[in-house]
């Protein structure tokens, strides 16, 4: 209950995370690296939501994309990048606390939720893919249809619009924006929000007869997702220099999920480690045409949720028999795992 | 409501719960049928009656978690009908449901945790989930997961939900149900003790129980109340006979 | 009054195109309350069955209606044996594996056929309504989704299968209750979606240029056309596609087309947002 040995326990992992983050350019490219860590970033989002939330989210590469669309057209308007930056994760907090509000306050049960925010995914595919012509532009930003919008200017230094940040500073950024993310969201779920937030996913009927406005609560922890969702797209777009409509399709949102359940939902290290092992692996396909990259990542969702339904850091957990084994088995809600505890070895 | 004192010398008791003409119907069918109900500071009140007589939806209309078709609640000087239950548990309401609800992923404490901090601070909520820990004697099992306990053990944490959260009005749904004879008597005494501090609406079956804690008992038949008096007078309204002898048509 | 006819026309069409997609899911998600994210892969394999098999000489209408439904059947009997049947029960879980699923499909089909658009030309050629031309191969499509609407309503309305299979859209356990073994029941609904399924790929086949991600297309107007009409199979669907359709074909008109797709999305959304249990989650209370 006392906050300290939490308190020690994000410090090591912070540290832990640090020295790996700072190694890790000795075995791979800093470029490689800063996507991997931009896909932790996006792993963290809906970890957080589904994980300790128990919102399973089908879209959250709209968030991503919308904060990648946001940066690229508020880069191309201002030039700077710090204020562009900031609204590329505001504009998705804003944007997932609206969507949030209309579907908690309607109460729509978990389906539901699955079919709302996949459809608004589709409609900001659609419509961007349908954004060809000069008629479709945000002030100097054309939004390109298709082909999307190329040529914006990347991070700066802060007040420096010519001192731009690439390579191994960009490097840099994403992994103490990683680091930052993940102590973020360590303090969120240790202080009473993040524990009332559990207490819903557990058992959103007591949450409320105890006073709790679950409606209102699950709406903020959603628009938190929502705005690391889009830091991650604003990282995204510095480091790949174009955003295109792909950002915000089904399959974009699928690898967020593959992500989320082959590392262990519940947890936050899980949803990393997933992105991280599974972004160089793609990485490492896409350097191979003999199978379709689809077809992996597909068997690979297929199976977790088969074999493996607690995922990596679940399979290790159990492995170093930490995890205590449940004598009871409650339905599982949301797909949602039921252990608090994994949180103090997340 | 929670600060409101009782008119010294008053003429009229003050009541904390009151219903005027109470109706939820489902499908055309009233299970709750205009029901004039009040509940008095302090007082303990009992409802019984066969099953599908409407205690259950009564008790759900009151807690906010089903929406009345007709009638108002009000509890203290609010008027509740049709709220959340988050809001109509904010006045002080404590209650506990048919089934233990608790959140079962969490430990013990946590779960009697989160009931205290609502509303107070962190160094106050940890006080009240002590208070409240040793008030059911779950000391041993505190650090246990919910999921793994027995189900009278579920009870308890229920209550000690309800307590930690010291509320002015606890509304119970069987809380016997399931238990030993041994802890129904335990539960006896907690709920007593209880009643020290809180009015209390108990909805239940076990006439030996209520026998044992309330004095005047409220008796529901096809959505309305049938008889309201103390216990022993109750009893013996043939009335009441009928209806649990299923002889009334 | 011509322009009229054909806006009808186009309407209708696009009205019995939506349920034509979204009956295999419907029957799957009515019986089974398991939401098959792999329908649009199905319907995809539907579609290459009927091209693979009418270009090496089978006829096009056996190809369309006998072939790929028995396709997609067969391959569905395998996916509930596999997946499905595993995850019984755990809705989530289960969209997650068809989610995968369908990935996996995309890419068989990516490596099998490659990212080249194959097709059909319309065995039905169009005719001139006054000054405009009319594709009379949507007329079929409206036909045949009359004809389907009609059987599933005869074989549930009439039948002692349709019977049992109403009772299990009420209430899970009545198969069991009545002696059936539910494992069967499950299996042959699955069957018979994924066949309901393959006939709506086969019979599209020929007005869509054919990829392997042609389904994403697909599943997801199904997917809100079934999760829109709620509780009632038939009743369901066809008031959510009507709605949705006539929605979508009037903003294609004044606009263009992608506005009435977004205009589509947009009318689910209200529609969920006022009705959370369908639009037969509170008017209609037949499983029907």
């Amino acid at each position: 209950m006392s906050a300290r040995p939490q308190l020690r326990g994000t410090f090591v992992a912070l540290a832990a995370g640090a020295a790996i983050l700072a190694l890790a350019p000795l075995v791979a490219e800093t470029y490689t690296l800063s996507v991997l860590v931009i896909y932790a970033i996006l792993a963290l989002s809906l970890g957080l939501i589904w994980g300790f939330g128990g919102i399973l989210c089908f879209g959250q590469a709209a968030f991503y994309g919308l904060g990648a669309y946001t940066y690229a057209i508020a880069a191309i308007n201002i030039g700077e990048s710090t204020l562009p930056v900031l609204l590329g994760i505001a504009v998705p907090f804003a944007f997932a606390f609206v969507l949030g509000a209309v579907m908690f306050y309607g109460r729509l049960s978990d389906v539901y939720l699955g079919v709302v925010t996949l459809v608004v995914t589709l409609i900001f595919f659609r419509f961007m893919n349908a954004t060809a012509g000069p008629a479709f532009a945000i002030g100097e930003a054309r939004l390109g249809g298709f082909n999307g919008i190329p040529g914006f200017p990347i991070l700066n230094v802060p007040g420096q619009p010519r001192w731009e940040i690439y390579d191994g500073a960009f490097y840099a950024v994403c992994a103490v924006a990683l680091l930052l993310v993940y102590g973020l969201v360590r303090w969120l779920l240790a202080s009473p929000f993040g524990r009332v937030a559990v207490a819903i996913r557990e058992n959103e009927g007591r949450a409320e007869l105890m006073g709790y406005d679950a409606r209102l609560r699950k709406t903020v922890l959603f628009a938190v997702g929502g705005g690391i969702a889009g830091l991650a797209g604003v990282l995204y777009a510095s480091w790949a220099e174009i955003v295109t409509p792909g950002l915000f399709s089904l399959a974009q949102s699928a690898e967020i999920i593959v992500w989320c359940i082959v590392g262990g939902l519940g947890t936050l290290a899980g949803p990393i480690i997933g992105a991280v092992v599974l972004g160089y692996a793609k990485f490492l396909l896409g350097q191979q045409s003999v199978i379709d990259n689809t077809l992996i990542l597909g068997a690979i969702l297929v199976l977790s949720v088969l074999l493996m339904p607690r995922g990596i850091a679940g399979v290790l957990g159990a492995a170093w028999g930490r995890a205590p084994r449940r004598a009871r088995r409650p339905r599982r809600r949301a797909g949602a795992p039921r252990r608090l505890r994994s949180l103090d070895r997340a | 409501m929670r600060a409101r004192r009782a008119g010294c010398g008053a003429s009229i008791v003050p009541s904390v719960l009151e219903t005027r003409g109470l109706t939820m119907t489902f499908g055309g069918v009233a299970a709750v049928d205009g029901v004039d109900f009040t509940l008095g500071r302090r007082e303990l009140r009992c409802l019984i009656g066969p099953n599908g007589a409407g205690k259950s939806t009564f008790f759900k209309c009151l807690t906010g978690q089903l929406k009345p078709t007709a009638g108002e609640i009000r509890i203290g000087e609010e008027e509740t009908t049709g709220w959340d239950p988050h809001a109509v548990a904010r006045l002080g309401v404590g209650v506990k449901t048919q089934v233990p609800s608790v959140m079962d992923g969490l430990s013990v404490r946590e779960n009697v945790w989160l009931s205290a901090y609502r509303g107070r601070g962190r160094a106050a909520a940890r006080s009240a989930t002590d208070a409240a820990i040793e008030r059911l004697a779950l000391g041993e099992i505190a650090r246990a997961l919910v999921g793994r306990l027995s189900h009278g053990e579920r009870q308890r944490v229920e209550l000690a939900i309800v307590v930690a959260a010291a509320p002015t009005l606890i509304l119970l749904d069987e809380p016997a149900a399931g238990l030993t004879s041994e802890e129904v008597g335990r539960l006896a005494e907690i709920i007593v003790a209880l009643n020290r501090e809180a009015a209390i609406v108990i909805v239940e079956h076990d006439m030996q129980f209520i026998r044992t804690i309330a004095s005047v008992i409220t008796v529901f038949s096809q959505g309305r109340i049938l008889v309201e008096g103390p216990v022993e007078d109750v009893m013996r309204d043939p009335r009441v006979r009928d209806v649990y002898l299923g002889r009334k048509g | 009054m011509d322009l009229a006819g054909v806006i009808a026309i186009e309407v209708v069409y696009s009205v019995a195109s939506l349920i034509l997609i979204s009956a295999g899911l419907a029957v799957i998600f009515g019986m089974m309350r398991v939401i098959n994210l792999a329908h649009g892969e199905f319907m995809m394999i539907g579609g290459y069955a009927t091209i693979v098999s009418a270009n090496a000489g089978v006829n096009v209408w056996v190809a369309m209606l006998v072939v790929a439904p028995l396709t997609v059947g067969l391959v569905g009997l395998v996916v509930e044996r596999l997946v499905i049947r595993v995850l019984y029960g755990r809705l989530v879980d289960t969209m997650l594996a068809t989610w995968g699923l369908s990935l996996v499909l995309v890419g068989l089909a990516t490596m099998i056929f490659g990212n080249t658009t194959a097709g059909i030309s319309p065995p039905i050629s169009g005719f001139a309504l006054g000054g405009y031309q009319v594709n009379g191969y949507n007329l079929f499509v409206v036909v045949v989704t009359v004809v389907l609407l009609a059987s599933m309503w005869a074989v549930l309305r009439l039948t002692r299968l349709g019977l049992l299979a109403r009772g299990t859209m009420q209430r899970a356990d009545m198969a069991a209750a009545l002696g059936y073994d539910p494992d069967r029941v499950y299996m042959a609904t699955f069957f018979a979606g994924s066949a309901l399924t393959g006939l709506a790929g086969g019979v599209l086949a020929p007005l869509v240029g054919l990829v392997p991600t042609t389904g994403a297309g697909y599943v997801a107007e199904a997917f809100i056309t079934v999760i829109t009409g709620g509780a009632s199979l038939i009743v369901g669907i066809v008031s959510s596609a009507t709605i949705l359709g006539v929605v979508s074909q009037a903003f294609t008109f004044a606009t263009r087309p992608v506005v009435g797709e977004v205009a589509l999305l947009v009318t689910a959304l209200v529609l969920l947002r006022l009705l959370p249990q369908g639009i037969t989650g509170r008017f209609f209370r037949r499983a029907t």
